[in-house]
């Protein structure tokens, strides 16, 4: 296959004679290139070994080796490159199969712990080789398999020197709870108002008393006072429930008023001894929020920097005024209970109750408010 | 068919191709004369004159050779001509 061939020179008189007579000796001359003095031609090994042997005055020079012996020449004289270039070649290919960094996608901080330590035990870390395909499919099913019930979906893309880890986590969400046969029954006394049914049957009727507990839209399907089905009965039932709220407040009660009058100072404080530092003008009545600069173990010694709000404290409350201070507070009371399209219907102040140091009043609100609240329930069959 | 194969693998049936400026002849026995204007070669039925200026032989082997130069007249001719 790799025949060595030699470039020749042979010059003298009378060339033409000569090639013709190589031939009657059998030496195979390609390419040849004839001038007046010398022609040159390439021959095999056995032509030159025979053309060598021939006693004669022509004069044969080997010029140059080709084939084989051309590629071991170039490769000797270029070997420095060669080498480098291979070293080089390899050094890039080592590089490149080298993983630099580690990135996994996904906000949730303690996951992401648990995935680098996990990826860590598959050698996917700084500095270790890279994986092939079948590696990283294998290595993203056992992940998934381990962290089945935290993470969805999961890629491990290489990008460069570095993999890119993405994810989604698994929401699980709670059983749906209205595939659970169940009624919706009042939480408390009322008179039915509205009925908002979406789902079940409707068993109470606008202005019927319900007491606790009654069941107003039932997740048992009749038909003729048989039982066809169950389903999750859903839906709100507004009333009219009643409240009686009682309030108590000391005769003495005070308000307090703020000014809108606001200062930040420094304070230092050495056992009883508080002062204000360039503090010319003192509120005499001030709700303070202190951030500590410096304290000492035993909070003998204290710096501070107080943020100071001053109010006035109104006293001049007579009797109608603690009165309507009190329903305020039970109309608050029951405010602060209701949500969204409940309100007062109405309210009524019942009695006022004076003592020695306190007086304790009573008030009657009509509430309309959202009754509803369900009962689950099992099948007779399960 | 396989006589035909053989034939052509292994041919020994003289043959000449002539393109332009170029002349390839196959299984010719000896060179006779070699001259720039005139190429006498020997085949087993005969001989071939090829006549032309500047005739340079390119190739040489065994049985083959290749000619190029201005090729004027190619004859054929008998051993003893």
């Amino acid at each position: 296959m790799f025949n060595k061939y030699y470039k020749i020179r042979v010059s003298g008189k009378n060339l033409r004679r000569f090639i013709k007579s190589l031939h009657n000796y059998g030496i195979k001359l390609n390419s040849i290139s004839l001038s007046n003095s010398f022609f040159t031609a390439i021959v095999d090994k056995s032509s030159l070994d025979k053309l060598l042997d021939l006693k004669t005055y022509y004069k044969i020079e080997v010029l140059d080796g080709l084939g084989i012996l051309y590629l071991k020449k170039l490769i000797l004289s270029n070997i420095c490159f060669i080498i480098f270039f291979f070293i080089g070649i390899l050094y890039l290919y080592f590089l490149s199969n080298v993983i630099f960094d580690v990135v996994i996608v996904s906000n949730d901080f303690e996951l992401n712990e648990k995935l680098y330590n996990e990826l860590d035990n598959y050698n996917i870390k700084k500095y270790k080789f890279i994986k092939d395909y079948d590696d990283i499919q294998s290595i993203k099913k056992n992940i998934l398999n381990k962290y089945k019930n935290n993470i969805e979906w999961i890629e491990i893309e290489r990008i460069g020197t570095k993999y890119y880890v993405k994810l989604e986590k698994r929401v699980i969400n709670e059983i749906k709870k209205d595939l659970i046969n169940r009624h919706v029954v009042a939480k408390k006394d009322g008179i039915i108002k509205k009925i908002v049914a979406s789902n079940g049957e409707v068993v109470k009727k606008v202005d019927d008393y319900v007491n606790k507990g009654d069941i107003l839209i039932s997740g048992e399907i009749h038909k003729k006072d048989e039982v066809k089905g169950n389903t999750a009965a859903s839906g709100n039932v507004y009333a009219e429930v009643w409240y009686k709220v009682n309030v108590i407040l000391p005769i003495n009660y005070y308000e307090k008023k703020y000014t809108g009058n606001s200062k930040n100072v420094f304070n230092i404080s050495f056992l009883d001894i508080n002062f204000n530092i360039f503090d010319n003008n003192k509120y005499s009545n001030k709700d303070v929020t202190s951030f500590s600069i410096y304290d000492d173990f035993y909070n003998m010694f204290k710096i501070s920097y107080n943020k100071e709000k001053e109010f006035i404290v109104n006293e001049d409350i007579n009797l109608i005024t603690n009165e309507s201070i009190a329903v305020n507070r039970a109309k608050e009371k029951i405010l602060s209970k209701l949500g969204k399209n409940e309100y007062i219907i109405y309210q009524k102040k019942l009695k006022t109750i004076l003592n020695d140091s306190t007086i304790r009043v009573e008030v009657f609100f009509k509430v309309y408010e959202d009754i509803s609240q369900y009962k689950y329930y099992l099948n007779e069959g399960v | 068919m396989l006589k035909s194969l053989s034939n052509y693998l292994d041919c020994s049936d003289f043959s000449l191709n002539y393109c332009g400026k170029h002349i390839y002849i196959n299984n010719f026995i000896d060179i006779l004369i070699l001259e720039p204007e005139k190429i006498v070669l020997s085949m087993i039925t005969g001989k071939i004159i090829i006549r032309g200026n500047n005739i340079l032989i390119n190739k040489l082997l065994d049985k083959e050779i290749l000619l190029s130069g201005d090729f004027k007249s190619i004859e054929l001719g008998e051993n003893n001509v």
